[in-house]
């Protein structure tokens, strides 16, 4: 049984990778208590101009580099005007998702005069790295040999990111900007440069998952991130704003999402409606979520509650 | 008064920006500069048909920004306008084939109701959702809708086609249920009445009504609100069922004044742009008009401008994203305040 389920687990990850990132990077956002509903243009952002780049290059590293860049200069231009000139961060997020995608169409139509996908023949796309004695393990090795680089460096990126945020002074200053902006303010920390630049992280996050987007597909199809910005944001907040729970989130829209592709494959269910699938599925995976929240809370304020009522019963005793 | 000079003067200077912006974006973009400007410009003024088809644009335009208005005065985030107008016009579509035989008035009122119901009920869903178990209304509007567009677009593609049709569209609508042609042969149609009548609705409901009041405070600040003595829990679904309701009857209009059958890039963005115009509205129910006007304005010039010259459509967003950028920016409404009060 373990044995079938492997490739199962495999292709999960492979398609987590980009909620995996996405979330991280907007971890580091969301702590500092900026929303950063932003997410989805940054990597569509960065999955077109990963694109762009591998064609002018010839190279897939050079490639993911300029979709880098490309990001992080949008991801600049977004942060500059929401903290410097005290925008809406929620209205300049929508602005940035509108401009990433209307980007993307005009450069395209105006460097290959096109607006719909671009690709070209030959075009090289990331490939599967075989770790040699990994590989071998069993049942790990199968989940942890086989995947992209982009993969390993997400992983690689997550467990930085429990570093950065619990252990270093930055990591300090970055959840006491999130906890008391003023208080954080009144002791010296810069908190504009400290969301600034947890906006930078985000923005980097999310152009390597625009780039997995894309260099692994071969092409830049407009819209090719449909929505995972956006169930990134769902991540984070049902992760409680930890990196332990992103990549739990991650891993089960992962699963949803392959749940869904499978279903496309394999059934005659119309694809329309299964692409609408984790869509609803993030709504009622928040609100279930939210009912067992609430639900433990109860129980601790009962459990509080009958505490009290005790020590009160003790007290007329006396 | 000073106050709202200095608003407008902000506003006013969003887009100035927006608008240089766009000029040299055309002279980088464009091969023939000039001609581009001219069309972006003046491209809907021409003649009178892009005139009144520019008007026409706006219609929706008006819907959605009230929508969202409402939506933003009552201090709940609605972003799922794109989902809302998609329902909304399917839904038209769907109670228009089901009963033909009904005489016209009677059965354009019950489309605009239906359209309206359905949008109502979605927005309204996520109003439950964060009432109830404190779900971010942000994330669910936007999920619920997304996931809705590809509802509708399976409707489209798959059972309600109409196969008689070259191109990909639902099955459409009896004439009968059309609004009138006010300006032929352009599309505009007494929607626009509609329209301006939903805007001045609303602004009486805001300004001069119990619920209206309830509602401002309420969005204005939830904890004075609760100790003021208002059931505060109550106004996360109201506002939000009236704000998508309002979406809905934008996507039903859009149907009966214009397209008769409903197609898969109906929507095209204006659940987003209606963000613009209640943010250049400042979400003021009178001010969503020429707020509309001028996002249709804008679209109009760009599809000018993509037709008789080399600019792609998508243009225009990139232009209003600037102004999305720019319109909230405090620190300019402050500067711009302070020379004004020297």
């Amino acid at each position: 049984m373990m044995g079938t389920n492997i490739p199962l687990i495999s292709d999960t990850i492979d398609i987590m990778t980009p909620f995996l990132l996405a979330a991280t990077g907007g971890l580091f956002s969301a702590l500092t208590g900026v929303l950063n509903i932003a997410l989805e243009g940054l990597m569509l952002n960065a999955a077109f101009f990963s694109i762009v780049f591998t064609i002018m290059s010839g190279n897939l590293f050079l490639g993911v580099l300029g979709g880098i860049a490309a990001t992080l200069l949008l991801t600049a231009l977004f942060g500059n005007i929401a903290l410097r000139l005290r925008a809406n961060v929620f209205i300049c997020g929508l602005a940035t998702n509108m401009l990433a995608g209307a980007l993307a169409i005009v450069l395209s139509n105006k460097i290959y005069s096109q607006t719909g996908s671009i690709t070209f023949p030959g075009m090289r796309t990331l490939k599967a790295i075989t770790i040699p004695v990994v590989k071998n393990i069993p049942l790990l090795g199968p989940l942890l040999s086989g995947h992209n680089v982009l993969v390993y460096l997400s992983w690689v990126l997550l467990v930085l990111s429990v570093f950065v945020i619990y252990k270093t002074p930055f990591g300090i200053r970055l959840r006491a900007v999130g906890y008391d902006y003023n208080s954080a303010r009144s002791l010296g920390i810069n908190v504009k440069r400290i969301q600034i630049i947890s906006l930078l992280i985000s923005g980097f996050t999310c152009a390597i998952g625009g780039a997995f987007l894309s260099l692994t597909l071969g092409a830049f199809v407009p819209n090719v991130t449909s929505g995972r910005g956006w169930i990134a944001l769902a991540i984070i907040y049902l992760g409680k704003k930890t990196p332990v729970g992103v990549l739990i989130g991650a891993f089960l829209f992962g699963f949803v999402e392959y749940l869904s592709n499978l279903l496309q494959a394999i059934s005659d269910f119309p694809s329309q409606l299964l692409l609408s699938l984790p869509f609803f599925s993030t709504v009622i995976i928040l609100v279930v979520f939210s009912i067992i929240e609430e639900r433990l809370r109860c129980k601790k304020k009962s459990g509080k509650l009958k505490v009290v009522q005790l020590q009160a019963r003790q007290e007329m005793d006396r | 008064m000073k106050n709202n000079l200095a608003t407008f003067l902000g506003v006013f200077l969003s887009i100035v920006v927006a608008f240089i912006i766009a000029v040299i974006l055309i002279f980088i973009l464009s091969k023939d500069p000039v001609t581009t400007l001219y069309y972006f410009f003046l491209g809907p003024f021409l003649d009178s048909f892009s005139f009144f088809n520019m008007i026409e644009s706006s219609i929706p335009l008006i819907f959605s920004g009230l929508g969202i208005a409402i939506a933003f005065r009552s201090g709940v985030i609605n972003l799922g306008g794109e989902g809302q107008i998609f329902t909304g016009a399917i839904v038209a579509v769907i109670i228009g084939i089901s009963v033909p035989s009904l005489p016209g008035l009677l059965g354009i009122i019950l489309l605009l109701a239906g359209g309206a119901a359905v949008g109502a009920v979605i927005a309204g869903i996520s109003g439950v959702l964060r009432m109830r178990w404190n779900v971010s209304d942000l994330l669910t509007t936007y999920l619920i809708s997304t996931g809705m567009v590809f509802v509708v677009n399976y409707l489209i593609l798959g059972p309600l086609r109409d196969t008689s049709k070259i191109t990909i569209q639902s099955i459409s609508i009896p004439k009968t249920f059309l609004l009138q042609r006010i300006a032929f042969p352009s599309y505009l149609n007494t929607g626009i009445f509609l329209a301006v009548l939903a805007s001045l609705g609303l602004y009486f409901v805001m300004s001069r009504t119990h619920l209206g009041y309830e509602m401002r405070i309420t969005g204005s600040n939830r904890n004075f609100a609760r100790y003021g003595g208002i059931k505060v829990e109550k106004y996360y679904i109201i506002p939000m069922a009236i704000s998508g309701g309002l979406i809905g009857m934008g996507g039903a209009v859009q149907i009966v004044g214009r397209y008769q059958a409903a197609f898969c890039d109906l929507t095209a963005g204006l659940g987003w742009n209606g963000i613009a115009v209640a943010l250049i509205a400042r979400n003021n129910p009178l001010g969503v008009i020429p707020a509309a006007l001028f996002y249709a304005y804008l679209s109009a010039g760009a599809k000018s401008a993509m037709i008789n010259s080399d600019l792609t459509f998508e243009f225009a967003s990139i232009t209003s994203s600037v102004i999305f950028y720019l319109i909230t920016a405090e620190a300019a409404f402050a500067f711009i305040r302070r020379k004004l009060g020297k």
